[in-house]
């Protein structure tokens, strides 16, 4: 459904991501470890499209970014790793705007559902810059995600949210992959990938060293990183078994 | 472009202690500071030290007449060294001190030495006062000068009554002097006032321009926040463009600041009571106005850091404000002159 064909993406004369060709299937979860720096957040802002590759092309179903972005944009949730919300409206006032920005707009009993699966009912009324860090996270969840979308892209959205709050986002992010919908999502905690994803991607330097189910990660671990180079990688990848 | 609306007005306007400082503080400035340091010689009296040990008759009239005159303001003291010292301190202008028998000396003509008058370096206006003192003090001597004359031709006629002549020599000082000088007034005279109003006018109104100017470029800041915390991207990816967002922003502050700007310019004229045709004054500001907010949409447009963004308006700004001031008054114009959008302003006023 959504494909990488090359990809390029240069910034301050670096090679961000550099020639990534990759396949994402409508239905699956998958999850994207690495390194700080390793271009993460930059591939999924590409596949996102708030971010154009330098060189090479992304489809979605089969048809260039270029010729289908408005469609694609009713479709995408993109959760960014940073807190995108105006810090002077309430909660109420500001999931009030991103409905109505959005042009296509999830059913009321879907945004209840959500409200209630990120416990934003409790704190409806308050300003966003009194909220703690953590419900800052969960309503920059529920901001990216009020119009229903089937590919949802989520960018660390578990960091700094409290471990009851986390449980309820998981459990809520599941129950939308198991009624079909394609996830996406970065994050460092191995709990989280683990629940969530049925596919694992492993990025470095802007390459994409693995694709595939995590029992193969052992395998890929022995076969492909060498102790010396690649410290950083395995000491993220053995964490996954604690 | 509601739902922005409806945004833009709550994020823009709900700091209302900056909202209300934006406003009042012009105001303050307008209503406080601005007609202190204008205040002119008509607007303020001169206070003026008066000693008049007898208090009645001539001496009495006169002191009456002089504070009758809306730009002097008596200050009655008992004694020549209470005068000395309101002088010296800088309570009054000048003093003037009458002869313990000015009412007698005056009658019997004697009007030498009669009266006292202490000023320091610093005493300006007070000139002025001492020419109406002694034009009110002619007045009595000529009219006793009159009477005891005529006193003295008839000094046979037992019905002689020195108050009736008197009186009769007063009708030559009512309701004008029978032998005041004939001023005739000259246009020529109003017409250099009406420019002196007009420079300081224009220094205010050009002063307006630019604190609008200022509050304006600041108010477009939060484009350069939204844009680093990826509301921009959001909100491109979930309408499609943030054209719409970014047009309903500009507008909101455009309407704004246009809003306090009129506002500022219509309390300055009605203040200054500006006899100039206020079409003269509005047509231009709105031109030079309009090209200020479109030069610096644009500079925040295209200028992709914040810090760039604020020096260069903020330059521009007080090159804007100062250089076309100075252009106008002294004719100090460069070539370059217009591109300034308060040069459009003046040039088209005057
Ligand atoms: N706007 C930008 N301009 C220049 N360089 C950038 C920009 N954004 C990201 N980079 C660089 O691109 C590289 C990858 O950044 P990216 O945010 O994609 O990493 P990441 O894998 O998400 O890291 P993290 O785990 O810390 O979130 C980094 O070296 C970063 O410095
Ligand atoms: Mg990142």
């Amino acid at each position: 459904m959504l494909q990488f064909e090359n990809v390029e993406k240069i910034m301050k004369k670096k090679r961000i991501i550099k020639n990534v060709s990759v396949q994402i299937n409508k239905g699956e979860s998958i999850g994207i470890v690495g390194p700080n720096g390793a271009g993460k957040s930059t591939f999924l802002k590409i596949l996102a499209s708030v971010l154009k590759p330098d060189s090479g092309t992304v489809f979605y179903n089969g048809v260039p970014y270029s010729k289908n972005v408005q469609d694609l944009r009713k479709q995408i949730g993109y959760i960014p790793q940073e807190i995108a919300l105006f810090e002077e409206l309430t909660v109420k006032d500001q999931i009030h705007f991103w409905k109505k920005a959005a042009k296509n707009m999830g059913s009321p009993t879907y945004i209840l559902e959500m409200l209630h699966a990120l416990g934003l009912h409790h704190v409806y009324h308050q300003k966003v810059k009194a909220l703690s860090g953590g419900w800052k996270r969960k309503l920059n969840v529920c901001a990216g995600m009020l119009h229903n979308p089937d590919i949802i892209l989520l960018d660390e959205p578990t960091a700094g949210v409290d471990l009851a709050a986390k449980d309820d986002l998981l459990t809520w992010l599941k129950s939308l992959h198991k009624s079909g919908k394609t996830i996406i999502l970065i994050s460092h905690e191995w709990d989280v990938i683990n629940y969530l994803s049925d596919s694992i991607f492993v990025l470095q330097n802007g390459e994409i060293l693995f694709e595939g189910p995590s029992e193969q990660l052992d395998q890929f671990e022995k076969d492909q990183l060498d102790l010396e180079e690649n410290q950083e990688l395995i000491k993220i990848l053995r964490q996954r078994k604690r | 472009m509601g739902t922005y609306l409806f945004l833009l007005n709550k994020l823009l306007f709900q700091n209302k202690w900056k909202l209300a400082f934006t406003i009042l503080f012009p105001l303050f400035l307008l209503t406080v500071v601005f007609p202190f340091a204008t205040s002119t010689v008509e607007e303020s009296s001169i206070p003026i030290a008066w000693v008049d040990q007898e208090k009645e008759g001539f001496a009495e009239t006169i002191g009456f007449r002089i504070n009758e005159d809306p730009r002097i303001q008596l200050l009655h003291v008992n004694s020549k060294e209470e005068a000395i010292v309101a002088v010296r301190t800088g309570k009054v202008e000048a003093a003037f001190i009458l002869d313990e028998q000015f009412n007698q000396h005056i009658k019997s003509g004697d009007i030498r030495k009669q009266m006292e008058w202490i000023r320091t370096s610093r005493s300006f206006l007070d000139t002025f006062v001492k020419e109406k003192v002694a034009a009110e003090v002619m007045r009595f001597a000529l009219n006793s000068k009159a009477a005891n004359d005529l006193q003295q031709l008839k000094r046979n006629e037992e019905d002689f009554n020195w108050e009736v002549a008197f009186q009769h020599a007063d009708q030559y000082w009512e309701p004008e002097p029978l032998f005041q000088m004939d001023f005739v007034p000259s246009n020529s005279g109003d017409l250099e006032q009406e420019e002196a109003i007009d420079n300081l006018t224009i220094g205010l109104l050009g002063f307006w321009m630019w604190y609008t100017w200022i509050i304006f470029a600041g108010g477009l800041l939060p484009i350069y926040q939204w844009k680093e915390k990826g509301l921009l991207d959001r909100i491109r990816l979930r309408s499609g463009s943030i054209r719409a967002f970014i047009s309903s922003f500009y507008l909101v502050q455009t309407l704004f600041y246009s809003l306090l700007f009129f506002l500022l310019i219509t309390l300055t004229l009605t203040s200054l009571k500006v006899e100039m045709n206020a079409v003269n004054i509005y047509i231009p500001a709105f031109i030079g106005f309009i090209s200020m907010l479109l030069l610096t949409m644009i500079v925040n447009l295209f200028i992709k850091k914040q810090s760039v963004y604020l020096m260069l308006i903020i330059i521009y700004s007080m090159l804007s404000f100062v250089f076309s001031f100075l252009a106008i008054s002294s004719g100090f114009e460069k070539w370059w002159s217009y591109i300034l959008p308060h040069y459009w302003f003046y040039q088209l006023m005057l």
